[in-house]
Order: structure tokens, then sequence, then C-alpha cells
């Protein structure tokens, strides 16, 4: 399996950072949970916005909802006051509450000397993954456990992409589609996404700008998720900004298209208010200038589009779906991105 | 505590209680009515947040029918300023909110982007919007011709509320260098009230209104920060005002205009020097509904009810080379004091419009009368709350 960079494919401008992952934002990491059984192939994908010694973890947030695509807890929070203090849970939808009633727990267990608001409330997106998983099915399997297995393998360096986690169940361009990820490194700020790639229609797939394939079976749930992490100060509106940024690299490898149904982005910046001394009534917070933003946004745009390719490239092959086939384009791609220059 | 029956003398009556002919016009806290229980500012007035300032003009010409494009003419511009700087290269952080969306606050552009307003803020009627963009426009770009060059591209803050029963509406008597005329008369210190700059051709709850004024200080931990909230009152039945409570419109139920019309909206602008970011700043702008609601208003459909609060408590160069640059956000422990602010200091804003505003003669006779101040202080007696 390789990652479109290694098949000699750039997308956009700047570098990745050292994993080419969501994580190479310092005190991001990102672990999954799969389950697999008779008829069920889906998973549960974390990701810790702080490192675990961190105590008051209030960090910013902004969100852009794609046709209204809000179907998150902890929406009101991040609404209104564009903060969060929980891993984000990518999890199937029939299942939210129990993932919700588990980083609950998971957050009291961990602090009790906190108080409840910490951690609270659980951000818990649901993603639809009944191009393989029955919901019924999927309400019986999946376990509280579950949730705390995936925070448990969370690493902060490299992410397993393709059909870990939430991964296992999604389909994409009519190919297998799965769990992607991509940095950008821009000016002093690192910036990652990772996206559940999990909808567009068949031969809607744009591969640096070119479509080349066909695709596979016709059109499965067309909803997607992506987060966007960020080491730049941003704070709340500067990151629904970034998050409406992030989609338009979705937009350019077909993710988003005419046909779908909603998405949802979330971008979180790692600076912000973690660790404040609370003893004034001020708090001191870093925020870019305005002319600093637009590298950022930039960043995330390819950093999005990229991950949607590694995503499609590293899921396996399925009875059901196929991968995204690997011959053939590249060499086309690469002689389009040459003539171009 | 109250002043009650000591107020005659401050409402200057000629005669008896029968043959009152124009009552001077106060302020509410001087009929002895008091809003909460935070202490306002120095003058009670949005200028009280060290910095703001507030200039009017007024265009009040003509009586009798209504001969459109000559008058007459009842309707003005107040403008806001922020600062009395530069406002483009050195914007302030700022938010807005629409309550009820039946009208037009122009120029959110930047704010709602960038979270910044680098321009003035200005109330007006209906009609004239456009011109007082326009006239405002020209003072920017006089101001600062590189406007476009940076990244904000900020734009003039026009709001408007329905002045058309008192005033010619059609006519185009709020010219753009009105715009720049008021932006030149302001001033920090007290606020005129009532029949003024934008307000002149205003009423609520059936009673002439206008533009009112308010400010509170908001002690937090070793600091007390100032909020202030200037309106455009413009919205209201009778029969739903109440004055701290007191039903007085259900009580004060004659004096109502003498023909028909629709009242409207509500333009608020909420200063702070407390240092707020742009999305603490959206929340302080719901907080202007709810003392909006302690007046008696509930929003209807037809409404232009808007709110844009800004504060100058943190202060960012635009034309410096990007970096981060730190800013001050109030924990919540402080926000929640400062909603309070707001509540009083936007509640008490419209009560002084009513307070402050003299009945007024509109095209074709057309009839705003004043709140009576002599029997809103009996009304405020026979309630208990003044002796």
């Amino acid at each position: 399996m390789s990652r479109l960079r290694a098949l000699g494919i750039n997308i956009g401008d700047y570098l990745p950072g050292r994993q080419n992952a969501i994580t190479d934002v310092r005190g991001v990491s990102v672990g999954h949970a799969d389950i697999r059984a008779a008829n069920l192939r889906t998973g549960i994908t974390a990701v810790v916005p702080y490192a675990p010694d961190i105590a008051e973890r209030k960090l910013f947030i902004g969100r852009f909802a794609v046709d209204g695509g809000d179907a998150m807890s902890g929406l009101g929070v991040a609404e209104d006051f564009g903060t969060f203090s929980s891993p984000i849970v990518l999890a199937p939808a029939p299942v939210v509450g129990r993932v919700y009633e588990a980083l609950i727990r998971y957050g009291l267990a961990r602090d009790p000397g906190l108080g409840t608001e910490t951690g609270w409330p659980p951000v818990v997106v649901g993603v639809d993954d009944t191009a393989y998983n029955e919901p019924a099915l999927t309400y019986e399997q999946l376990t509280q456990a579950h949730v705390h297995e995936a925070l448990a393998n969370a690493r902060a360096d490299k992410v397993v992409m393709g059909d870990a986690g939430i991964g296992g169940g999604l389909q994409a361009f009519g190919y297998k589609g799965g769990v992607g990820t991509a940095s950008r490194m821009a000016g002093d700020y690192t910036t990652g996404v990772l996206v559940a790639v999990n909808g567009g229609r068949a031969g809607a797939l744009r591969i640096g700008g070119y479509s080349l394939l066909a695709g596979g079976e016709p059109d499965g749930p067309d909803t997607f998720v992506a987060i966007v992490a960020t080491d730049a100060p941003l704070i709340p509106r500067q990151l629904e900004r970034l998050a409406g940024r992030a989609v338009l690299g979705l937009a350019t490898a077909g993710l988003w298209g005419p046909y779908t149904r909603e998405g949802l982005v979330l971008a979180f910046s790692t600076t912000g208010i973690v660790q404040q001394e609370r003893q004034g009534p001020t708090i001191d917070v870093l925020s870019v200038d305005e002319e600093g933003l637009y590298p950022l946004f930039a960043s995330a745009a390819f950093a999005a589009e990229e991950a949607v390719l590694d995503g499609l490239l590293a899921a396996g092959e399925t009875e059901r779906l196929k991968a995204l086939p690997q011959q053939g384009w590249p060499e086309a791609v690469r002689a389009m991105q040459q003539d171009a220059r | 505590m109250g002043l009650g029956a000591a107020a005659l003398p401050i409402l200057g009556f000629t005669g008896g209680a029968g043959a009152l002919t124009a009552e001077r016009r106060v302020r509410l806290r001087a009929l002895g009515i008091v809003i909460g229980d935070l202490q306002p500012g120095e003058h009670n007035a949005i200028t009280d947040v060290v910095g703001v300032k507030v200039g009017h003009v007024t265009l009040i010409k003509g009586e009798g029918p209504l001969v459109e494009g000559e008058g007459p003419v009842r309707t003005g511009v107040t403008a806001i300023l922020p600062h009395g700087g530069d406002l483009s290269r050195s914007p302030v952080f700022a938010a807005d909110f629409t309550l009820n969306g039946n009208g037009e606050l122009t120029g959110m552009g930047a704010v709602r982007r960038t979270g910044l307003l680098g321009a003035p803020v200005f109330f007006t009627n209906t009609s004239s919007v456009g011109a007082v963009y326009d006239g405002a426009m020209g003072w920017m770009l006089e101001q600062n011709p590189d406007l476009f060059k940076g990244g904000l591209h900020p734009e003039p803050a026009v709001g408007e509320t329905w002045a058309e029963f008192l005033h010619d509406t059609t006519g185009r008597h709020v010219r753009p260098e009105h715009a720049v005329e008021a932006i030149n008369a302001a001033s920090g210190g007290p606020v005129a009230e009532g029949c003024v700059g934008g307000g002149t051709g205003m009423r609520a709850y059936g009673f002439k209104a206008g533009i009112g004024s308010a400010s509170r200080k908001v002690p937090c931990g070793d600091q007390v920060y100032t909020v202030g909230t200037l309106v455009q009152a413009n919205f209201g039945r009778r029969p739903q005002l109440r004055v701290d409570g007191v039903p007085v419109g259900r009580e004060i139920t004659d004096l109502m205009e003498e023909r028909g019309g629709k009242t409207k909206s509500m333009l608020a602008v909420v200063a702070t020097d407390a240092p707020l970011i742009p999305s603490q700043l959206r929340r302080v702008c719901k907080r202007v509904a709810l003392g909006m609601a302690r007046t008696g208003a509930i929003s209807t459909p037809g409404s232009g009810d808007l709110v844009l609060a800004f504060t100058n408590g943190n202060r960012l160069q635009a034309d410096e080379t990007p970096a981060a640059h730190s800013v001050g956000m109030l924990t919540d422990r402080c926000l929640s004091s400062l909603y309070k602010g707001v509540v009083e200091a936007t509640e008490e804003a419209i009560l002084n419009s009513l307070t402050m505003a003299d009945t007024m003669v509109g095209r074709d006779g057309n009839t705003i009368h004043a709140l009576p101040l002599y029997r809103l202080v009996e009304v405020m007696r026979a309630h208990g709350r003044l002796k």
C-alpha cells in the first residue's frame, strides 16, 4: 500500500509533517477500535486533542456544517462558546448514545479530582456506515468497552489508515472507503486533517484534479466527517473559517459533491486556553492576525484533499467493494502534473 | 427610595395636575426609577466606555400634509464610533445578532468574516441606509486611501428603523454628507436622547421614543469594566409596556397614536471595555434581547431587531506584519456579571428613549404622544415602587 506522495503525486503547496498525519500536530493522538463479527465490520476512531498530562483541557473549536450536517454531541458548547474539552470520537450512528456514556465514564474515571464540566460534553460524531453494517447489529455488538479500547490505543505518532476504526464500514466513489489523514507545515504552524472517507458518487473522484476512473458500485451513504487540528493559535471564529477551508479540499477530491447529503468538519487548535491559571478576571490567548490565516487555510485544504486520497489508497479489498485500483492512473497523473509545471 | 411627589418640580409643571402643558423631559433615573442594582457609569450612557463617541444629526422641517420629496421631515443620523482613532487601521472585536430579521444592518461582512469592526456604526431611517453608507464610505476612504488593500475590507455598519408614520420616507432628505456631519459631531460625555438623530421619528409602545442609552459598571475581581448600550427604539404595542416590571402600558391606555401604523424595530449597539473575543461578543448580543423583553416586547415577525456589540478593550493593529497577538477574554464568571450589565443597561436605555422623547406631530398631522411622566410616577407609586 502506497501513499499518494510515494507515488510521486503532490497535492497543493507546503510540505507535510513527519508522519503526514493529523498527529504531526503536537499533542494530538489517534486511536482505533476495530469490531469484526459475522456480517459486521465497523469500529470507533478517537481523536484525542491533548496530551494525557494536561489537566485543564478547554480548547477552541469551529464547525463547518455541509448542508446543515451538525450530527454531533457537544454542539451547544461548540457553537455558542467555541470550546470543547473531550476527545472527538467518530462512531457509527446507532451507538452515539452509548459512546457518549462511555466518554462520561472515561472522563470521571480519569479525573476524579476535576469538576464534572471538565471533559463535558463529550463530542461524538455519528457516521453512516450502513454500506456494510446493519444498524441493529451494530447497536447490538458495539460496546462501551470498544470506546475505552480506542482511547487506550491512541498514539501520537503513526495513524493507521484505511479500514481501521470507523473506517471499517465506509465506502466512497464506489470503492472501499476508510480513514485518511495528511498534514502540512506552513510557516511556524502545522495543520493536520483526518477524514472519514465516506460518500462521493462513482466517477466523482478527482486525483490531483484529474478525473480518471469510472468507479465501482453505485452509491452508498453520502456523508463525511473531517477533523482538522492545528497548533496555530486560532480563536473560535477563525477555526470556523479553517473548517470551511478544509472542506474545499474535500470538494476538490470529489468527496463533497453536488449529491452529497451532509458533512461535518470540526477544526480545533491545540493552543487556546489549555492549562490557564484562572486567578484574574481575564485569560490571555494568542490569535493569529488576519493575513496570517491564509497559509493556514490553504494548508487545511491541501491536507484534506490528500487525506481523502490516502484513505482510499489504504483501504483493503472486501467482498462487497474493491479498493481503489493503483495501476495506470498514477503514471497519468504524474505526467499531467509534470506538463502543468 | 424614589422621588415620587418630589418629581413634580423636576418635571417642570405649570398649573395644577389637570392643566399640564408640556412636561420637561428627564431620564428615568431622575424620576427615582432604578433598573437593576449595578451602578451606572458617570453619564449613564454608552460613552462611559472610554473612547466611545456618539453624534447626532437631526432633521426636522415642515408640517402638515405629506408632499413626497418635500416633507414633513422627521429623521436624522446617529453615529457611534468605537474610538476616535482610525478604525480601519485599528479595528475592534465585534459580533452581531439577529433577534428578528425584518430589518437592515448593512455592513456586517467584515464583522461576520473576521470578528472585526473597522468602521463607525450608524442608525437612521429605513430609506436612508444607502445615503448614510455612501457618506460614511467616502469619509473612510479619505481617512485611509488604502482601505481596500488590506485583508479587512471594513464597511460602515448602517442600521435602520421605519419612520414613515411621521416622516416623508420617500423623500431623499438624508444625504451622504449627514453621515459625515454625525461623525464630526461625535463626542464623549452625555448622550442626547429621544427625538434626535436616527431616532427622531421613532416610537415605542405607542409613545414617542427614539434614541436611548445607559451604562453599567461591572466589577469582577480587582477590575471594574464598563458596558453601555445605545438603542434606537421603534417597537412594541402599548399594552406590553412594563417599567421595572410594572404594567404601565395597561394603566396609561390613552394618548395613543391618532391613526394606525405599525411599530417595527429595535437597533441596539453594545459597547464595553472588557476584553472579549468575537464568540463572546455574540453571546453578549443575545442578552440585549433579554433587556428588551423586560420592557415588554416580544420581537414580532415584522420587527427588525438587530444587535451589534463591540469591545475596545482588545486593541488590534491591522498594519503590523502578520503574527499572533495576545488578546484577553473574560472568564465565564465575569462574563456572567457583564451579562447582567447588558440586560440592565438595555432595559434602561429603552426606557430613557421614552422618558426623553417629546410629543411629535409629523406628516398629515400624525401625532405620537410622549409618555406622560407625571402619570408614570403615579402608576409606579400605586404599585408600591415609589413613595
